[in-house]
C-alpha cells in the first residue's frame, strides 16, 4: 500500500498537470474569439494557484476502498470537493468572457465550447465519487472509467485540438481547413458522448473495469452503443488526418501573410507566420495585458500606423545541438535494459549518455549571434500590420 | 546581457520598473531553474524518507538498525560531508574573485572529503551485506538501502561532476557558462548536505535510540 | 547586464557591490555556518546516546536540531535571505517545504491508519474471540 500511496501522491497532481495547460489554452482562445479581455483575470490566477496547492491534498481519493478509517477518508473526501471550487470559478470566468462579446464560431471555439460542457459533466461525476460511501460502490467500476475519460478527453484532448487549430497557422504559415476541422470536432463530440455515457450506466449497473469477459446480458446494449461511439470517434480522428493532408495540399490558398489570421489579442500574432528564430527583433514594450490588441485599437483610432524608427541590435540565439536527440536514444536504451535486467546494456546506455553530455559540455560556443542587419532585413520584408 | 533594446526610451535617472528592466541575467535564470530542480529532487527524497519511516520496523525477524548501525562511522561521515560543504563554500568565494589556484584547492578538498564520505558509506554497505543484512532481507533494509543509497549515488554523481568542472576550468577558464555551472554545482552540493542532516538524524540517530 | 538587479540567483551572495568589499567577509560567513552546524551535529549525537534526557522527548529534540541545522545551511551556505531580491527563491523553497511536509505527514498518517485497520494476526484472534470495531 505504501507503493500505491506514493504513486497517487504523484498521480493526482499529474492529472492537474494534464488539465491546467488546457485551461490556459481555452482562456486565450475564448477571449480572442469573443473580442473581449478575459473576465476576472486575477481570480483566474488565484484559482490556478489554489488548484496547485490543493492538488497535493487529495490523493487518497484514488484508494478510498483500501482500508483507511472514516476520519482519513472524510478529510480527503472534503478536500476533493473543495478543489472543485476554483475550477468552477474558472468556468464562470470563461462564460462571462463570452457574455456580451461577439463570438466567432471558429474551430478552436467549437472545441472550447465542447470542453466547457464535457469537462463540467466529468467534474461533477468526480465530485460524486469524492463522497467515500458513494465511491465504495463506484470504485473501479466503469463509472470511474467514464469519469476520468470525461475529464481527460473533455479537458486535455479538446484543449490540445483547440490549441492545434489555433496556433497551427502561426507555426506553419497557413491555416487548417475549416470544414474538415468542423467535421472532426462534431465526430469527436458526438462520438465521445455515445461512447462514454453508456459507461456511466454500466458502472451503476455493476460492471467493473478490466473485464476479460462478462455474463450479464443486460449490459450488452450499452456496450454496443459504446462501441458505436468509439467508431464515431475513429471517424473524427480520420477527419483530423484528412484535415492535415488537405490543408497541406491547398496551403497556398490559406497562406497567412499578415501573421494575424484571427485578429488576435496577444503578442505572438504580431510576428510573422512562421516567426523568425529570434521571434522579436526588438523587444516589444508591454504595458498591459492583451497589449497587441490595445496597440491595434490605438493605431486604428489614429488612422495611419506610426512609423516608429527601430533600432536593431545583434541578437544572441542558442546554438543548435543534436545532444538532446542522441541522449533520448541512450535514455531509451538504458530504460529498456533496466526493465529487463540486461545490465551490460544499461551500463552502455548510461555511458553513452554520459559521453554525449561530455561533448556538449565542452562546446566552444553556446550561442550564435544574429547580425542586426539580418533581423532588420527580415522585419522589413515581413512588415506586419502594426509595429509593436 | 540584454538581448535587445526597447524602442521606447526611459529617463536614465529614474529607476526602471522591473518590467522595463528587461529579462533577468542568465546567471539568475539558470540558478533559479536549477534551484527548482533541486527542490523537486528533495521532494523525491521525501518520498523515500516517507517509505523508510513507514517500513522502519518491518525487520521480518532480521537485523534491526540498533544492531547494524555504527554511530562513530556515521559521525565521521557527517563530519566529512559537512567539511566538504565548507570547502565548497570556500571554492565559491575563490570563483567569485577569479582566483584559479584557490578554486582548484577548494575543489580538491571538497572532492577528497566527499570521496571519504562515499568510501565509508560503501564500506558500511559491504559490511552489512556480508553480515546477511542485504536489501532483500527485509522491508526495513530495502527502504534503508534505497534511501541512503540514493543519497550516496547523488554524492557520487556530484564528485564526477566536480571533476569535469575542474577539467573545464583548466581548458576554458572562467567563462560565464563555467561560472554558472559551478554555481549550480555548489547549490547541488549544499543541498546534498542538507539532505544528509535529515538522513543521519532520522535513520541513524532516531533508529538507534527508539 | 541590467544595471539594477531585481532578482538574485540562489546561492549568490548579495549584490556585486558588496562582493567587492572583500573575501574575508565571505569566509567569516561560511565559518560561522560551519561552527553552528558542528555544534548542532554534536548535540544531536549526544542527545541520541545520553541517558540524561526523557526518552520520549528525544526524537522531537533530534527533529528540532535537524531542522535548525538545515536552516543554518540555507542561510550561511546557500545565502537564502528575506531580502526583496531573494523573494522568488524563498517562495520556491516554501512551496518545496510544503510538499515535503504533505508527502511525509500525509503518508505517515495514511499508512498508520491503514495499519490499524489490518486484521489482527491469527494468534491474537484466538485470544480475542469477539473482534471489536475500532471506529
Amino acid at each position: 500500500m505504501m507503493y500505491v500511496n506514493l504513486f497517487w501522491v504523484w498521480g493526482h497532481p499529474e492529472v492537474y498537470i494534464l488539465v491546467l495547460p488546457a485551461f490556459g489554452i481555452f482562456s486565450e482562445i475564448i477571449s480572442t474569439f469573443s473580442g473581449k479581455p478575459l473576465f476576472g483575470y486575477r481570480s483566474m490566477v488565484a484559482a490556478t494557484m489554489a488548484i496547485c496547492v490543493l492538488s497535493f491534498l487529495v490523493w487518497l481519493h484514488h484508494f478510498f476502498t483500501m482500508g483507511a478509517g472514516a476520519d482519513v477518508n472524510g478529510f480527503f473526501g472534503i478536500m476533493t470537493m473543495i478543489i472543485a471550487v476554483p475550477t468552477g470559478v474558472k468556468v464562470f470566468n470563461w462564460l462571462f468572457t463570452m457574455y456580451g462579446g461577439r463570438v466567432r464560431f471558429t474551430v478552436p471555439v467549437l472545441w472550447s465550447l465542447g470542453f466547457m460542457v464535457t469537462f463540467v459533466i466529468g467534474g461533477m461525476t468526480g465530485v460524486l465519487m469524492a463522497v467515500p460511501p458513494a465511491d465504495f460502490q463506484l470504485h473501479n467500476s466503469l463509472f470511474l472509467v467514464a469519469h476520468f475519460h470525461n475529464v481527460i478527453i473533455g479537458g486535455t484532448l479538446f484543449g490540445a485540438m483547440a490549441g492545434y487549430n489555433y496556433w497551427f497557422p502561426k507555426a506553419f504559415g497557413f491555416t487548417l481547413d475549416e470544414r474538415w476541422g468542423r467535421a472532426s470536432f462534431w465526430c469527436w463530440l458526438v462520438g465521445f458522448y455515445v461512447a462514454f455515457m453508456p459507461l456511466y450506466v454500466l458502472g451503476l449497473m455493476g460492471m467493473t473495469r478490466r473485464m476479460q469477459h462478462y455474463d450479464d446480458l443486460s449490459w450488452q446494449p450499452w456496450l454496443l452503443a459504446a462501441a458505436a461511439g468509439a467508431l464515431v470517434i475513429f471517424a473524427g480522428i480520420v477527419c483530423q488526418v484528412i484535415q492535415l493532408v488537405v490543408s497541406i495540399r491547398i496551403r497556398e490558398k490559406h497562406r497567412d501573410v499578415t501573421g494575424d489570421p484571427w485578429n488576435g489579442r496577444t503578442l505572438e500574432w504580431s510576428t510573422a507566420s512562421p516567426p523568425p528564430p529570434w521571434n522579436f527583433a526588438v523587444l516589444p514594450h508591454v504595458a498591459e495585458r492583451d497589449s497587441y490588441w490595445s496597440r491595434k485599437q490605438s493605431t486604428s483610432a489614429k488612422g495611419n500606423p506610426p512609423v516608429t524608427p527601430r533600432k536593431y541590435e545583434p541578437i544572441e540565439m542558442p546554438r543548435n545541438s543534436p545532444t538532446g536527440f542522441i541522449n533520448a536514444f541512450f535514455a531509451v536504451v538504458t530504460g529498456f535494459a533496466l526493465i529487463w535486467h540486461i545490465w551490460w546494456m544499461a551500463a552502455l546506455g548510461v555511458f553513452g549518455a554520459f559521453v554525449t553530455i561530455l561533448f556538449f559540455t565542452f562546446r566552444e560556443k553556446e550561442e550564435v549571434e544574429i547580425p542586426a542587419e539580418q533581423a532588420a532585413q527580415f522585419d522589413r520584408a515581413h512588415q506586419t500590420e502594426v509595429a509593436v | 546581457m540584454n538581448i535587445a533594446v526597447t524602442t521606447d526610451h526611459f529617463d536614465a535617472e529614474s529607476l526602471p520598473s522591473a518590467s522595463e528592466a528587461g529579462p533577468a541575467p542568465k546567471r539568475v535564470v539558470v540558478a533559479y531553474g536549477f534551484w527548482i530542480f533541486l527542490l523537486s529532487d528533495i521532494v523525491m527524497f521525501s518520498a523515500l524518507f516517507a517509505g523508510y519511516a513507514v517500513l522502519m520496523h518491518a525487520t521480518a525477524g532480521g537485523p534491526t538498525g540498533a544492531t547494524l548501525f555504527d554511530q562513530s562511522s556515521v559521525a565521521i561521515e557527517t563530519g566529512c560531508l559537512l567539511a566538504s560543504s565548507y570547502t565548497c563554500g570556500l571554492m565559491s568565494l575563490a570563483i567569485n574573485s577569479r582566483r584559479r589556484h584557490a578554486t582548484y584547492l577548494g575543489a580538491v578538498l571538497t572532492f577528497v572529503l566527499g570521496a571519504a564520505f562515499l568510501a565509508l558509506e560503501i564500506h558500511e554497505f559491504a559490511t552489512m551485506v556480508a553480515l546477511g543484512a542485504a536489501p532483500e532481507r527485509s522491508a526495513f533494509l530495502s527502504a534503508f538501502f534505497t534511501l541512503v543509497g540514493c543519497h550516496g549515488l547523488h554524492v557520487g554523481i556530484g564528485l564526477i561532476w566536480l571533476t569535469i568542472m575542474m577539467a573545464q576550468l583548466a581548458i576554458q577558464g572562467f567563462r560565464p557558462i563555467v561560472e554558472r555551472r559551478l554555481l549550480c554545482f555548489s547549490l547541488f552540493w549544499h543541498a546534498l548536505d542538507i539532505i544528509w542532516v535529515g538522513l543521519f538524524t532520522v535513520v541513524y540517530l532516531m533508529g538507534v535510540s527508539s | 547586464m541590467t544595471a539594477t538587479q531585481y532578482d538574485r540567483a540562489p546561492g549568490d551572495r548579495s549584490r556585486p557591490a558588496d562582493l567587492q568589499r572583500g573575501a574575508p567577509q565571505g569566509v567569516l560567513l561560511y565559518t560561522i555556518g560551519l561552527g553552528l552546524a558542528v555544534i548542532l551535529t554534536a548535540t544531536s549525537f549526544w542527545a541520541a546516546n545520553t541517558s540524561l534526557l526523557w526518552p520520549p522527548g528525544v526524537p522531537l529534540g533530534l527533529a528540532a536540531l535537524a531542522i535548525t541545522q538545515m536552516g543554518v545551511h540555507l542561510v550561511f551556505f546557500l545565502h537564502i535571505t528575506s531580502g526583496p531580491d531573494n523573494t522568488n527563491n524563498v517562495l520556491a523553497l516554501a512551496f518545496g517545504v510544503l510538499i515535503v511536509f504533505l508527502v511525509i505527514t500525509g503518508s505517515l498518517w495514511i499508512m498508520t491508519n491503514l495499519n490499524e485497520n489490518m486484521m489482527p494476526s491469527s494468534e491474537l484472534m484466538s485470544l480475542h474471540p469477539t473482534t471489536t470495531n475500532h471506529h
